[in-house]
């Protein structure tokens, strides 16, 4: 039988043994001979139309969205580089996010990336790139996205020190999503932003707004009042 | 002269022998292996996510038990199938006198309880991160899918009577099944933007390739296991494409089985 135990092993043949050897050699000198790898920045590749990336997905798109967004996210850290985001392509960013969200649209995922991880990148036109994708997302559903688009606001007024985009998404917010089912903070923000460009009228409309739907305490309802005395103050002033 | 069994009880007889041969094959071993690779892999994926959460974690592994299980299924029956005609089980079991559609049933149904052990295992595996109610209506439609790729799997090797080729053309219209409904979404869009004859006919002959597969697309969809939408409306249709789809290749392996010369 051809059962090969220890007792019945016998030497293979020399010539065996030596083309082995040979072989090794052969190896190790090629490996040798072949250059180092050396790390290399790759950008964000141009991502495929959302039909491909639903066909990808065998029917489980949810599953396949978290997949992506994992792979999309650790693109910084390349095999032997860490790539800083800045130098990055986020026109194919933020058309990767926008398809990963057509995925799975319910998912918040994306766009909570985009304004706490890629919105922080410091060149400006990155960063209005990932703020406008997070407009666009609001306004393709804005009743489950309006906070991210809140967010943005507040990115775009304080970070990216842009006065006309933080209105523009602040009207849009507003024009889409009743006032009062906004938060304190986000119906603060607008009349802030509103008074901020001379809109007082609007500003005080606002507050009032929130004085009279708002639960707030005495003391926010004099800082209210306080804040529509002041505007009314400056409104004078300057007439 | 001894009495042989009814036909009803050869059948069962075959069934939980499959069932044994399966659990044989260690079919528990992988299952939990399976089961455990899942939960490392998902526990690592959610390290890596920015708001890992019970979700995003029972999606993972939605993902990697409905492959992994379908991956086990189709191995256990191609190759249990596939053994049996090489070492001529399946000629002794033909030569009992019995209709050749009792052992193809027996087979069947040994490898269908096994699908549903399988699935009954992902489905304590998920217990943790979604509602039961939820986990129960995906691992019955994963118990569904398992019982069509099961059944395909022996049609395949039983015809074919070739393991690797019968492997190669299920996991094929597994994918297909799979895709299929995107295809065809591609497909009608391409024909609205490029109103042309050729279009019209890929759409058409796609359309027809459609009607001949299960719209596994529909099934074990991890959506229920995230945003919890599942319900009793979702399995009745499920159930339904499963009973006919199954009536199809039962009825197509017997075809196969009755006209085989052994």
């Amino acid at each position: 039988m051809f059962r090969a135990t220890s007792s019945s092993r016998r030497p293979s043949p020399r010539w065996l043994i030596a083309l082995v050897l040979i072989a090794m050699g052969f190896q190790a000198t090629w490996k040798i001979m072949t250059p180092l790898p050396t790390a290399q920045f790759t950008d964000f590749p141009s991502p495929p139309s959302s039909e491909v990336l639903r066909l990808s997905s065998l029917g489980d798109p949810i599953s396949m969205a978290i997949f992506w967004m994992v792979w999309l996210q650790t693109f910084d850290d390349q095999a032997g580089v860490v790539v800083p985001f800045h130098k990055m392509n986020f026109h194919h960013l933020t058309r990767w996010l926008e398809r990963i969200l057509s995925l799975d649209p319910r998912s918040d995922y994306p766009l909570f990336a985009a304004i706490r991880v890629y919105a922080f990148v410091p060149d400006p036109d990155q960063q209005r790139l990932i703020l406008d994708f997070v407009h666009q997302a609001f306004l393709d559903a804005p009743k489950n996205r309006w906070q991210w688009l809140a967010f943005a606001t507040l990115q775009a007024r304080h970070r990216l020190q842009d006065p006309q985009r933080a209105r523009l998404y602040m009207d849009d917010l507003g024009k889409t999503i009743f006032d009062n089912q906004l938060p304190f903070w986000v119906r603060g923000l607008h009349a802030r932003i509103l008074s901020e460009q001379n809109e007082l009228e609007g500003a005080k409309a606002v507050i009032g707004g929130i004085m009279v739907h708002e639960p707030a305490t005495e003391r926010q309802k004099r800082a209210l009042a306080t804040w529509i005395e002041q505007l009314e103050h400056y409104e004078k002033n300057s007439q | 002269m001894t009495n042989l069994p009814s036909s009803t009880s050869a059948i069962a007889t075959i069934a939980v022998f499959t069932l044994r041969e399966a659990l044989r094959e260690r079919l528990i071993r992988a299952t939990m292996l399976m089961v455990g690779l899942g939960w490392v892999f998902s526990l690592f994926l959610d390290e890596l996510l920015l708001t890992g959460n019970e979700s995003s974690r029972a999606a993972i592994l939605a993902f990697f038990f409905r492959l992994g299980s379908i991956f086990q299924i189709t191995i256990l029956v191609t190759f249990a199938v596939a053994r049996d005609l090489h070492n001529r089980g399946l000629d002794s079991i033909l030569a009992l006198p019995f209709p050749r559609g009792v052992s193809f049933v027996g087979k069947g149904l040994g490898f269908a309880l096994t699908a549903l052990l399988l699935a009954g295992v992902c489905g304590i595996a998920l217990l943790p991160l979604a509602p039961w109610n939820q986990v129960l209506l995906w691992s019955l439609v994963l118990a569904c899918e398992l019982l069509l790729m099961a059944s395909l799997s022996l049609l395949l090797t039983l015809a074919i009577q070739q393991a690797p080729l019968a492997l190669t053309m299920t996991a094929g219209f597994y994918l297909l099944s799979r895709s299929m409904s995107t295809v065809l979404l591609i497909a009608q869009q391409t024909k609205e933007m490029v109103p042309h004859w050729s279009t019209t006919g890929a759409k058409f002959v796609l359309t027809v390739i459609a009607s001949a597969l299960p719209d596994l697309n529909h099934f074990t969809t991890t959506e229920w296991l995230v945003y919890h939408t599942g319900s009793l409306d979702s399995l009745w249709p499920i159930l339904g494409e499963t009973t006919i789809y199954l009536m199809l290749l039962t009825a197509m392996g017997l075809f196969d089985l009755y006209r085989k010369e052994f």
